[in-house]
């Protein structure tokens, strides 16, 4: 049965996240309402999706269950880890967690024990800082997530599949990414096909569309081939949904359009828990 | 075995017994589940009623908390502990009687008792049906004790013990293995005991072979045998 495959420190898997970062992310959610720009909220969901990706490989220690590769397209394409991860490529996750480009104060509530909350000032780790600069080269990105699985997978032949996480507000400004997206959903392991999913962001008001399992009453060109683009969510993911609250049916696609920062964060929460850890 | 969650708690003198088993992604979880095995077996922890139950269970979360790494610690530590630790329990105590023993049992989570009659039923406790097993079981957490948290997940069940009588205390992986192929299954249920009164090496290796097979997750395992013999003294053997 696909996607059934261990996570262990001697099997991991990746995740391989592709964030626009071309000019247009600079503009705010939802034609304007709240000050949100799209470019902030990407960066704090990914910096949160990492925090959580580190917890959950955190025992005493960081557990390398997970490697992660950090891309970003617009004025530059490439690795978009800030700091002293700077340029790199696939990195295991106890390297994430050991370097964070810096840590902040945050007030956070957390449990007293007996049912209440009591406030405190934690540390919360940046990997990445908003960008929203040039035009959306989307297939060069696609080119460089591309290379770096094609290493992974000859790695790791029989990992649990690995996850891209396309988040993007645009058009392609260098070419149909169509062909470049089916090919990375078209590697495999022997556990089955890597698993690719696509969450388009929006500054317009227009009704989203979240994990459809037909194309039928999609706006445009683009949404079809960002739909084209995204795998069928196996079972797995799809049951996380439905622990979120989502119902997703059989056949649903990992692809939201014209979603906003909540349809953001529940996207990575949906693509980054396969629970299979040992 | 250094990295093994599940932990056994046995106490003779009070014919009290414990399985438990940290959660994968927790932080700690070898050492909350050792505290919460050795507390149910030192009466730290006490049966009683839910409401002292989850005060002895608090006084245990404290101790555990108190016992974090000092000094400057990464980040990822601090959140970690943060968001506390979890482990399933079944705790059994045993009374000696003059006619029958009788054992009272409670579960949080899916750790499970099976009770084999000498007159060849069985019955288990929480969970019958190997389907029940999910990956997102009841825990006991150490930022999760309030007797409204506990309550409505603690479970409770009791039962006569007799002469040839067998009580297995499982957890989850074993367990779920157990009910799919012994359940039903007198002669694989036989086989299975003796491999448990052979010893750590021969459950070890049915272990290694029903993993490999498909038949078992690849998850920590813990069995305690509890046996009735014929002059009802009753012998408890640990295989882990």
């Amino acid at each position: 049965m696909p996607y059934s495959a261990e996570i262990s420190r001697s099997n991991p898997t990746c995740f391989v996240i592709i964030m626009d970062q071309s000019g247009s992310m600079a503009d705010v959610f939802g034609g304007g309402e709240g000050n949100h720009r799209k470019a902030d909220t990407l960066a704090d969901v990914v910096n949160r999706t990492l925090h959580d990706l580190v917890l959950r490989c955190t025992k005493e220690e960081i557990r390398n269950y997970f490697h992660v590769a950090l891309l970003g397209y617009g004025s530059n394409v490439g690795s978009a880890f800030a700091g002293s991860l700077a340029g790199r490529g696939m990195v295991p996750i106890s390297d994430v967690g050991e370097y964070p480009a810096r840590l902040e104060d945050r007030s956070k509530k957390v449990p007293d024990g007996a049912g209440g909350l009591v406030e405190q000032t934690v540390r919360f780790p940046i990997w990445v800082e908003p960008h929203a600069n040039g035009s959306t080269p989307m297939c060069a990105a696609l080119d460089e997530a591309t290379s770096l699985l094609e290493q992974w997978l000859r790695e790791h032949p029989n990992c649990f599949p690995p996850v891209v996480l396309h988040i993007t507000d645009g058009d392609s400004t260098d070419g149909d990414p169509k062909s470049k997206g089916q090919g990375i959903g078209g590697m495999r392991t022997s556990d089955g096909p890597v698993l690719v999913y696509n969450c388009h962001v929006s500054s317009d008001r227009s009704a989203k569309i979240a994990y459809p399992n037909n194309a039928d009453k999609l706006p445009n060109d683009f949404a079809k081939t960002l739909f084209e683009m995204s795998s069928i969510l196996p079972s797995e993911f799809r049951r996380t949904g439905a622990e979120l609250g989502r119902q997703l049916d059989e056949g649903a696609r990992g692809f939201v359009f014209n979603g906003d920062a909540v349809e953001l964060i529940q996207f990575f929460d949906i693509g980054t828990r396969p629970a299979n850890l040992r | 075995m250094s990295e093994c969650e599940d932990a056994i708690g046995v106490n003779l003198a009070a014919l009290r017994f414990a399985v438990t088993d940290g959660a994968t992604e927790a932080y700690g979880a070898r050492r909350w589940a050792r505290y919460l095995a050795t507390a149910w077996v030192s009466k730290d922890a006490c049966e009683a009623d839910d409401a002292a139950y989850a005060e002895g269970i608090g006084i245990l979360a404290r101790r555990f908390e108190t016992r974090q790494p000092t000094g400057p610690t990464p980040w990822y530590v601090e959140a970690k502990a943060r968001q506390g630790s979890f482990a399933a329990l079944l705790g059994l105590s045993i009374a000696p009687a003059a006619q029958h023993w009788s054992w009272e049992a409670i579960a949080i989570g899916d750790c499970s008792l099976v009770h084999l009659l000498s007159e060849g039923t069985q019955a288990s406790f929480p969970i019958d049906d190997p389907r029940e097993f999910g990956s997102h079981p009841a825990e006991i957490g150490t930022t999760h004790f309030s007797r409204e948290f506990l309550a409505p997940i603690l479970r409770r069940e009791a039962g006569v013990l007799c002469t040839g009588d067998v009580l297995l205390l499982m957890t989850d992986a074993i367990a779920q293995w157990y009910l799919e192929h012994c359940k039903t299954d007198k002669m694989r249920a036989g086989e299975f005991d003796e491999t448990l009164l052979s010893g750590p090496s021969a459950f070890e290796r049915l272990v290694g072979r029903e993993r490999e097979a498909g038949r078992l997750r690849n998850d920590d395992v813990a069995v305690l045998r509890i046996g009735v013999d014929p002059v009802e003294e009753v012998s408890p053997r640990r295989t882990r």
